[in-house]
């Protein structure tokens, strides 16, 4: 019994239709095996010639993780199912396609970056806000070699989450240092981010609820 | 296991008979009826597919679907709306010109210009402005109890409102947390008796009546805490996380000074989805109708893509 519904399926050929290139996504699972993540990425490659599936056994005991594109800058860490599985699709979609979604004003601040961003967003699959928040940090991610996201599963990451304190979803944390609360938009976030950085603050965790006009 | 598929990203900007800015029930039906009467559109939302509708475990209330995951109605509506031919992408609308004939809608990547609008965009939580709510927002206190109800397994929680949604949640909420204290402003709840009295009902689940919250505490991993005014008095009490559901606010922004707005700052409509300006309707929670369900939100959808239809073939004749 396929894990995705003949409407599902139908669906995703349209999204796929408009890729123009071939995608690399690499699986990395535990021993105990592929699981659904293995499952669902076998379905959406059945669905298009445009993805490159690679799975790769990890000795370690881990939940699944899944990175889009040979750069290894977008991954996605936990079972894409719910709203995750929307993030990781549009994740696969993008890569296939040329030229980026982001605004100019975010484009220029990747441009002029001088520190690597790592961007960790963590997100649970019943939260509806969650998507654009990841989807946001992995369009940064695939638009500059400075800048890698990793979208987070936080149940299924429960140590990762804890260390991070997240007790709501999305939660966006940078360089282990600063943190955004809920679904900000691209404007706000990325002012707030440079904002917060130009400051030059050395406080371990900078809310950036606090750089928004 | 559930799957939701992303919106669309085309976001080059378009030249269209009806721009419809949301993603909720009302530009979702609004959506479906423009694409059945052959108008041009655009549907125009930003990354929180399926709006309110989709922040809720269960919704019992719309005809003819007994009971369903909010983001299922909301995903069944948005199937049937592509279906019928309905254009979606998206881009949040930040401002709004009106142009000699018609309209130029902005948002954060592209433009568009159109003869007609319906603004849909609902609404977003209000927030109490309380101390605390800010500072201890994401680290247990929570607007969305779908998103976040699994850190609280086993732990207890608050919730303000006696309203639907306050009620609602609170039962979600209830299934995983070990204790759950709904605090409310009067002396009975305002939500669905059918809903009141499953709380009532509910085993795990206290209420303060006639009490307000003054603060949320905490210490540096979050939430430790709510002061109460009571009617016997201050009161502190212990909680892991505070769930707020006190009202909403109209996103109503990007359309001030376009259309006029009432005190809560809701377009203000006339015979239901008109507004004070020609070729601009409102649909839903972002306007000044008073009852704001799922079911009122796609029935003013209907309404003003047929209102937009309407004008739209008057000019044509004229
Ligand atoms: C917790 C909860 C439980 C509920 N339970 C029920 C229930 O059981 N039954 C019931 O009938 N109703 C229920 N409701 C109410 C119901 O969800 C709303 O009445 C309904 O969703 C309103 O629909 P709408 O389309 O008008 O607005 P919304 O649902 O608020 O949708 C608005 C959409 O517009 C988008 N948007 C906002 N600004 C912009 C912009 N500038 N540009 C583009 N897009 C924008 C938003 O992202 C959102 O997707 C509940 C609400 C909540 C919060």
């Amino acid at each position: 019994m396929p894990l995705l519904s003949e409407d599902d399926r139908k669906a995703i050929r349209q999204h796929f239709s408009t890729m123009e290139n071939t995608v690399e996504v690499t699986l990395t699972h535990s021993p105990d095996g592929p699981g659904d993540s293995g499952a669902i990425l076998g379905e959406l490659a059945g669905l298009t010639d445009r993805i490159r599936l690679v799975t790769a056994p990890s000795p370690e005991t881990a939940p699944p993780s899944i990175s889009v594109g040979e750069h290894g800058r977008v991954r996605f860490m936990g079972t894409p199912s719910g709203y995750e599985f929307s993030t990781l699709l549009t994740a696969i979609i993008d890569a296939g396609r040329s030229g980026t979604k982001l605004s100019p004003a975010t484009i220029e601040f990747i441009g002029g970056l001088r520190e690597e961003l790592n961007i960790m967003v963590f997100v649970t699959p019943t939260c509806p806000h969650c998507p654009g928040a990841g989807v946001l940090a992995h369009r940064m991610a695939a638009a500059s070699p400075m800048v890698s996201a990793s979208v987070i599963e936080a149940q299924e990451y429960p140590d990762l989450a804890g260390a991070h304190r997240v007790m709501g979803v999305p939660r966006t944390v940078v360089n282990e240092r600063y943190h955004a609360e809920g679904n900000m938009s691209e404007t706000v976030l990325v002012t707030a981010l440079s904002r917060a950085m130009a400051s030059g603050r050395a406080d371990a965790f900078i809310n950036l609820s606090e750089f928004i006009s | 296991m559930e799957f939701h598929l992303p919106p669309d990203n085309s976001g080059t900007g378009s030249v269209v008979d009806l721009v419809i800015a949301g993603g909720g029930p009302a530009a979702l039906s609004a959506a479906l009826y423009a694409a059945r009467y052959g108008l041009g559109h655009i549907v125009l939302e930003s990354w929180q597919p399926g709006g309110q509708a989709a922040l809720t475990a269960l919704i019992e209330n719309y005809p003819g679907v007994p009971s369903v995951p909010g983001a299922k109605l909301s995903g069944i509506m948005r199937s049937q709306a592509l279906e019928a031919g309905a254009r979606f992408t998206t881009e949040t609308v930040s401002s709004v010109e009106p142009l000699g004939e018609g309209f130029l809608v902005r948002t954060e990547s592209a433009s568009h210009t159109a003869k007609t609008l319906i603004i849909a965009t609902g609404a977003a939580p209000a927030k109490l402005g309380v101390p605390g709510e800010d500072r201890y927002y994401g680290r247990g206190v929570s607007f969305c109890a779908t998103c976040d109800a699994p850190f609280y397994r086993g732990r207890r929680v608050v919730v303000v409102g006696g309203g639907d949604s306050a009620v609602k949640e609170a039962l979600h909420l209830s299934g995983v947390a070990s204790g759950l204290v709904l605090v409310h402003r009067r002396d009975t709840l305002r939500a669905e008796p059918r809903l009141a009295q499953r709380l009532l009902d509910c085993p795990t689940c206290e209420v303060r009546w006639n009490s307000t919250l003054k603060a949320v505490t905490g210490d540096e991993q979050g939430v430790t805490g709510v002061d109460l005014e009571t009617p016997s008095g201050l009161e502190h009490l212990d909680t892991d996380g505070v769930f707020l559901y006190v009202g909403t606010k109209p996103a109503t922004g990007p359309f001030r000074g376009l259309v006029e707005l009432d005190a809560r700052g809701a377009v203000l409509t006339r015979n239901i989805v008109e507004t004070s300006r020609p070729g601009v309707y409102a649909a839903g929670d972002v306007t000044s109708n008073g009852f704001r369900q799922v079911v009122t939100a796609a029935s003013d959808g209907a309404r003003a893509a047929w209102a937009a239809f309407e004008y739209l073939e008057d000019r044509r004749q004229n």
